[in-house]
């Protein structure tokens, strides 16, 4: 089978949980999340990114003893990616660069870091990372033919909207996942119903929005009036870090497998639940396809198709549902 | 009768050290640390200040006690200032707000709030709040014959284009007696020259003292009117937590340069509140400064002072 290539960063990071001490410089990175959010599925995949010179080698090894080809990870004479993710009592969770942190200008893949020896691939996984390196990619795999997913850096969109507005660049991207409040910052107070067609007029074949704790819904251009909805896995989440990554990961496997939107969302719904359930992304590597197929088979029933015209509402009835599930637990 | 004023910010403090400890929910605030500082050496200090509807009460009565003028402390209906600190490796430090802090618009503290019984003042710290509102206060308190001791906010995102020009172009600068920012802050506004004659300029706008915070090193201190500049190192004490140290060292400032009008005797001051704010988390506990530890540091310090600033500090190219 054709390797995926997940191509993003691999960052250390500090962890400030609710409770008890930091977490200093666990290995995180999308790159790493989205191949945590892979290697349930599928076995073949490489990610392309690049590290400094703090990266443990550590950390390289347990990835290539989950499988994972590393050839395309390039060690560059520079800082570290270095984050802290803060948890705030009361809600709410702030990912910000630290003072020492490694830029995105050295730290980006590029296409020249694809191994020699990749040369045949038909997805790929476009993780955030600054437009221009997004740009620079998505020309290169057009050219090669390959169907890519594309995930929106965060924080670009909220500082700089006009990045993602700007002639419409990313309409290349076959598959595009963004977050709700990166559609709500990007598309202002509209139906989602509406912002889901918009984007697949624009060029992409599939769009999905993470809703997160809700879930996520998805539209494929192909199929007239329906989204698919997709109800967050049940679980207590340790660390949600990483679970939009890991969605848009399991997401493109299962896409790629079934070309089914219903399959795409689910699976990516199971790959950011197992990520969910610890710190770091290491620890979900480990999930083999056994285990994401039960879990997947048990979530299978809570999937449901919804005619365009009532998606948002029926988006609002679930929303004030869960909000009354929550305050009687 | 109150003669010495901090005005500045009283916040509610998550701090990550470098040990991995992290400190939930101290109060803390520039305000706080600074007043703390001050009252090592004054009984007449006073600060002007608004809270939010968390900030404990209890804290409020404590320095209360410890004879800090609170009558220029307002509670406002609104979140507290709450910031992330964060010690990060090699000691780098940054200050973030948290998403749910209150708008350091709503609670920076406005000329409105300065109590009426505040005639004796004769000395001011304005602490790092918005440029802005330090024009504010300077334009309120100046025809009253108050002089200022000025430090700078230490989140340079929150520095507006039109603030730094206020204080790149001399303007702040020329309304102020003494100048005190941290190493930090005057590589990010002044960076590419070297220290000792950077002050120099600085002092020609119009402050008659510019002391800029070196953090272990101590602080280098400039006494325009004597043409004279000393290297002042820090205390040598067990350091638990360093937040709050530059505060309470321009809070000790304050204190020094009302009490004995001399800049030198005042950075000895301002070093020793800094030493004490340091030996343990928070700042409340500073309000338990023995005055005869004071004194005694005192004794120590200045005998370790030196006009002959050292060519590694005098010509650190703040780059």
């Amino acid at each position: 089978m054709d390797p995926f290539l997940i191509i993003g960063n691999l960052t250390l990071d500090d962890t400030v949980p609710l409770e008890g001490p930091v977490v200093r410089k666990a290995p995180g990175g999308n790159a790493l999340y989205a191949a945590a959010g892979t290697r349930p599925w599928r076995r073949n995949l490489c990610i392309v990114s690049r590290v400094g010179t703090d990266y443990p080698s550590g950390h390289l090894d347990q990835l290539r003893q989950a499988g994972v080809d590393v050839s395309g990870i390039v060690r560059k004479d520079v800082q570290d990616f270095k984050l802290w993710i803060l948890y705030e009592q009361g809600g709410g969770r702030q990912i910000i660069r630290q003072l020492s942190s490694g830029s995105a200008d050295k730290l980006d893949p590029l296409p020249q870091d694809v191994p020699k020896e990749v040369n045949r691939v038909r997805f790929a996984l476009l993780a955030a990372m600054q437009p221009t390196s997004q740009k620079q990619w998505l020309k290169n795999l057009k050219a090669r033919g390959v169907v890519v997913c594309m995930d929106m850096a965060s924080h670009v969109v909220l500082a700089h909207p006009e990045e993602y507005r700007d002639k419409g660049w990313w309409t290349d991207v076959d598959i595009l996942l963004p977050s709700i409040e990166e559609v709500c910052t990007l598309w202002g107070d509209r139906r989602l119903s509406e912002i889901l067609t918009e984007i697949v007029k624009k060029g992409c074949r599939v769009a999905g929005i993470k809703l997160g704790s809700l879930g996520s819904i998805a539209y494929d251009k192909t199929l007239d009036d329906k989204a698919v909805y997709v109800p967050a896995f049940p679980l207590d989440p340790v660390d949600p870090t990483g679970a939009g990554d890991a969605y848009c990961a399991g997401f493109m496997a299962g896409y790629a497998e079934t070309e089914d939107i219903a399959e795409g969302a689910l699976w990516g719904t199971i790959s950011a639940s197992f990520v969910m359930e610890d710190f770091g992304g290491l620890h979900a590597l480990q999930v083999d396809r056994t285990r994401a197929q039960v879990r997947s088979d048990r979530h299978r029933n809570r999937v449901e198709w919804i005619e365009l015209t009532h998606l948002d509402e029926v988006l609002a009835q679930k929303s004030e549902q869960k909000e009354k599930d929550n305050d009687f637990r | 009768m109150t003669r010495q004023v901090v005005i500045g910010s009283f916040t509610l403090d998550d701090t990550v050290l470098p040990s991995n400890e992290v400190r939930r929910r101290v109060n803390g605030g520039n305000a706080l640390y600074a007043v703390i500082g001050s009252r090592v050496w004054s009984r007449r200090v006073g600060v002007v200040t608004r809270v939010g509807n968390q900030f404990p009460s209890e804290d409020l009565e404590a320095i209360s006690d410890h004879h800090i003028d609170t009558t220029g402390i307002r509670r406002k209906d609104a979140q507290d200032i709450r910031l992330w600190i964060l010690y990060e490796e090699g000691m780098d430090r940054q200050i973030i707000y948290q998403l749910k802090s209150g708008s350091i618009k709503d609670l920076s503290p406005q000329p409105a709030d300065w109590p009426e019984s505040y005639q004796d003042v004769r000395y001011v710290h304005l602490c790092g709040i918005p440029f802005k509102a330090q024009m504010q206060w300077i334009n309120k308190l100046k025809p009253l014959g108050i002089e200022f001791t000025l430090d700078l906010l230490p989140m340079p995102q929150l520095r507006s284009a039109k603030g730094l020009e206020l204080l790149k172009s001399g303007n702040l600068l020329r309304e102020i007696s003494v100048f005190l920012p941290s190493l930090e802050e005057v590589v990010e506004v002044w960076g590419g020259q070297p220290l000792l004659p950077l002050m120099y300029k600085l002092a020609e706008y119009g402050p008659k003292v510019v002391a800029v915070k070196l953090g272990s090193l101590g602080s280098l201190v400039l006494d325009a009117e004597k043409n004279s500049a000393y290297l002042v190192p820090a205390m040598s004490v067990e350091t638990i937590d360093t937040t709050g140290a530059g505060d309470a060292y321009c809070g000790g400032f304050l204190a020094g340069m009302d009490q004995t009008g001399d800049p030198l005797e005042a950075a000895l001051r301002a070093t020793i509140s800094a030493s004490f704010i340091i030996q343990d988390f928070g700042a409340v506990h500073g309000l338990n400064a023995q005055p005869s530890e004071a004194r005694n540091r005192l004794e120590i310090l200045r005998g370790q002072v030196t006009d002959k600033v050292p060519a590694t500090i005098g010509d650190l190219k703040v780059l």
